[in-house]
């Protein structure tokens, strides 16, 4: 037996959440093909060898991004996650905040110290810096803890006896390489497309560094001089077969996998796989250290240069354009993805469907969201949301709800099903089942809604394709104003988006700290 | 051999195990106890996954952990266990579950084939070496750990609840296949056991934790005869009636 009115309550709610994802992540992508055949001559950019060229190159230093960030990011992660270290949540910590800024932000700060007039700099190191070489490093530095994070949730997931059986027979270093890292593969895989979806999209370090990308190319036929939108949407094409290759990928190496591998639940009781070694703590501050570094030279530049007390004159709204689009988009995304999550842990079909839409829209490059959402929305008829600060509302949510669901998922996953089974035969309703399977992951929704939160302030490639007039978030703010201001202020205000990103990560922080259970 | 000398273990400020003494020769001893009373952190503490705060722990002739120190690692004890929920790498085939061990000890590659040939022979599953656990069976799954564990020709075995979650067929499969090793092999053995059938199925001597004290060891007999605390009265009385086949 339901309870009353149950029978239609999961489908709608279920269908409501799926609307929410559509709405965001449809229209542009149906606007773009749109654009695409209603152009003349769409295949002529093709025809050219320097494209595909430009497109090849791109991939290539992506590619080299996640293979040194893998290359990296694995045993580091390894090392944060099981060996006994000093200090080990506070460096973990300073390694990964420079995850959850705006990677132009960072390579300014390496700016400040290798440019050519940098603290350390001079010509040789402005030349690496100015360089394929520097764009790969820059965007390593930024996109390293994605895999490190992602590895060490991975591997303190895994069943606590594998490891030890592990340990017992062949030491340490061999439960490590071939016990502890092949079961948190699924995650580590998962690590591996977003740092390469991320390095592909990204349009301001390329631009700031001067390296040409194949997303630039695309951006610079929407703005300016090239302003060409049926070619923009053409050029966006292989950007697709590219997304839709990626997520292949993600599917079958890590999917559904992924959502177990994550959720933490094999922890248990154990010692830590190595014990501690003086060199482990060094390892431990270089990473730290290198993720700090670019920080602590944009903080110091920006308070030599006055910068803290001009900023006030040329901030205007971005902040507060910032917070509102992005909490915003946070709230929408937590309340779609907390349904969704549900129905995903479960193996529902439209929770397993629209994750892969949500998945596509995430690795598909931001270029093309950008682009699509421009075509989908700038009409006379909803001119009210694309003229607003709604549209990047609209814009985060198509790009970053799979962060929402998937943390959701994660976290149901590792509650018994029987549990949920129980609440259904005593006669539990949709609503009440939610609740209950929510209320035993209930960190899930803090932390997926600071994910989405953070992700959506540090958005820099769809926002500086939509932002409206007046509208503009931070991120763009900084970024135009390092192109024609002054370079203190530019210092002063990436100082304050650090201020805004650490106080919401340091919020969702101390909300999931672990408690002494009474 | 494996001896225990006055180890006492602390975790989070709670003592675990206090003062605990015990030998096993060559012989299969059952460790008895109620959940919670350290029966688990005992074979962690001889697997050294645990260090001592106090006592001595040797194992074949050689003292692997003092006063609070361990002086060989886990690796290096040559001590096999059975876990309780079997960990065996999902990833590995059979053969590779076998091999880990044995690759880590740079048994060289003919040396680990005939040795692990041998072992997947033994616990009779010739030709599904190239199996992995999720393609087994649940007996099966039981062979490939007991398999695991012998193939490192260790100084001791260790099992824990080793038929916590088999039906009563398998069970009688799994005692025979364990009668048999310990004919075979007079291997000193450690079985962690909440079923007294068990214990009176494999070991001559039961040893009684409580509260991470040993309260009373002896035969099931003698337990039942003089018992020290109400779940040693409890644990001998029960009916024991599982006789392994003679001809295992």
């Amino acid at each position: 037996m339901t309870a009353a009115g149950g029978k239609w309550q999961g489908p709608s709610v279920v269908a409501g959440a799926a609307a929410v994802i559509l709405i965001a992540v449809v229209p542009p992508l149906i606007a773009t093909f749109g654009q695409v055949i209603g152009a003349e001559d769409v295949l002529a950019p093709f025809a050219t060898a320097q494209l595909w060229l430009l497109f090849a190159r791109s991939l290539a230093l992506a590619g080299a991004v996640t293979a040194l960030s893998l290359v990296v990011g694995v045993p580091l992660g390894i090392l944060f996650a099981r060996a006994h270290l000093p200090l080990q949540r506070l460096l973990f910590a300073a390694h990964l905040s420079i995850l959850f800024l705006p990677p132009f932000l960072p390579t300014l700060g390496w700016f400040h110290v290798f440019g050519r007039d940098g603290y350390l700099g001079g010509p040789l190191s402005a030349a690496i810096l100015f360089s394929d070489v520097g764009l790969v490093l820059a965007l390593t530095n930024v996109l390293l803890p994605a895999v490190t994070g992602l590895t060490a949730i991975g591997a303190r997931g895994i069943d606590a006896s594998l490891e030890e059986a592990a340990r017992v027979a062949g030491g340490p270093w061999r439960a490590a390489a071939f016990v502890v890292v092949p079961t948190a593969a699924p995650a580590i895989a998962l690590a591996g497309v977003i740092v390469f979806a991320l390095a592909f999209s990204e349009l301001g370090v390329p631009m700031f560094l001067r390296v040409d990308v194949y997303p630039e190319l695309v951006f610079s036929r929407l703005g300016g001089m090239d302003f060409a939108p049926g070619e923009a949407a053409a050029l966006a094409l292989p950007l697709v077969v590219l997304a839709a290759a990626l997520l292949w990928i993600e599917q079958r190496l890590a999917g559904g996998r992924a959502v177990a591998a994550l959720g933490g639940g094999g922890l248990g009781v154990r010692a830590p796989l190595f014990a501690f070694r003086p060199w482990m703590l060094g390892v431990g501050l270089i990473a730290a250290s290198i993720s700090l570094a670019p920080i602590a030279a944009l903080l110091v530049h920006g308070a030599e240069r006055g910068g803290l007390l001009e900023a006030g004159r040329w901030i205007g709204a971005a902040p507060v354009n910032s917070l509102l689009a992005s909490s915003l988009a946070a709230t929408f995304m937590v309340m779609a993805g907390a349904i969704l999550g549900v129905s995903l842990a479960r193996q529902g079909v439209v929770g397993v469907w629209l994750d892969r839409i949500a998945v596509l829209a995430f690795v598909l490059p931001a270029a093309i969201l950008g682009v699509g959402i421009a075509y989908a929305w700038n009409r006379p008829a909803t001119n009210w949301l694309y003229a607003s600060v709604l549209v990047l509302v609209v814009a985060y949510v198509a790009r970053y709800s799979a962060l929402a669901t998937r943390t959701v998922a994660a976290a149901v996953a590792q509650t018994p099903r029987s549990l949920d089974d129980a609440a259904r035969t005593v006669g539990a309703g949709y609503f009440d089942r939610l609740r209950l399977q929510l209320g035993m992951a209930p960190q899930a929704l803090i932390g997926a809604f600071a994910l989405a939160l953070v992700f959506s302030l540090r958005d820099l490639e769809t926002a500086v394709l939509l932002y409206p007039p007046g509208g503009e978030p931070l991120t763009a703010r900084i970024f135009t104003l390092e192109a024609n201001g002054p370079a203190g202020v530019v210092s002063a205000l990436a100082a304050l988006h650090m201020l805004i990103t650490f106080m919401a990560v340091g919020l969702a922080w101390f909300a999931l700290r672990p408690r002494a259970s009474a | 051999m494996i001896e225990m000398r006055d180890v006492t273990v602390r975790l989070g400020g709670k003592t675990i195990l206090d003062r605990v003494s015990l030998s096993v020769g060559d012989e299969v001893v059952a460790l008895a106890g109620p959940s919670g009373c350290g029966k688990t952190t005992l074979l962690r503490v001889l697997l050294g996954l645990e260090t001592p705060v106090d006592g001595e722990v040797w194992i074949g002739g050689q003292s692997v952990s003092a006063q609070g120190r361990l002086l060989v690692a886990p690796e290096h004890r040559n001590i096999a266990m059975v876990f309780q929920d079997l960990a065996l790498w999902p990833h590995l085939t059979a053969h590779g579950n076998l091999a880990f061990g044995l690759r880590a000890r740079r048994v060289s590659k003919d040396e680990r084939e005939r040795r692990i040939a041998t072992a997947l022979a033994w616990v009779g599953l010739d030709g599904k070496g190239d199996k992995r656990p999720g393609q087994l069976s649940g007996g099966e799954r039981q062979r490939v750990a007991i398999a695991r564990a012998l193939v490192l020709d260790p100084h001791a075995l260790l099992l824990d609840e080793p038929f916590a979650s088999l039906d009563i067929l398998l069970k009688h499969e799994i005692l025979n296949l364990l009668a048999r090793l310990f004919a075979e092999r007079r291997l000193p053995t450690l079985c962690v056991t909440h079923d007294p059938r068990d214990a009176a199925a494999l070991a001559k001597r039961v040893i009684v934790l409580e509260r991470g004290r040993i309260v009373q060891e002896g035969t099931l007999g003698e337990l039942a005869e003089a018992s020290a605390t109400p779940f040693v009265r409890a644990f001998a009385g029960v009916n024991r009636t599982f006789v392994p086949d003679q001809s295992a």
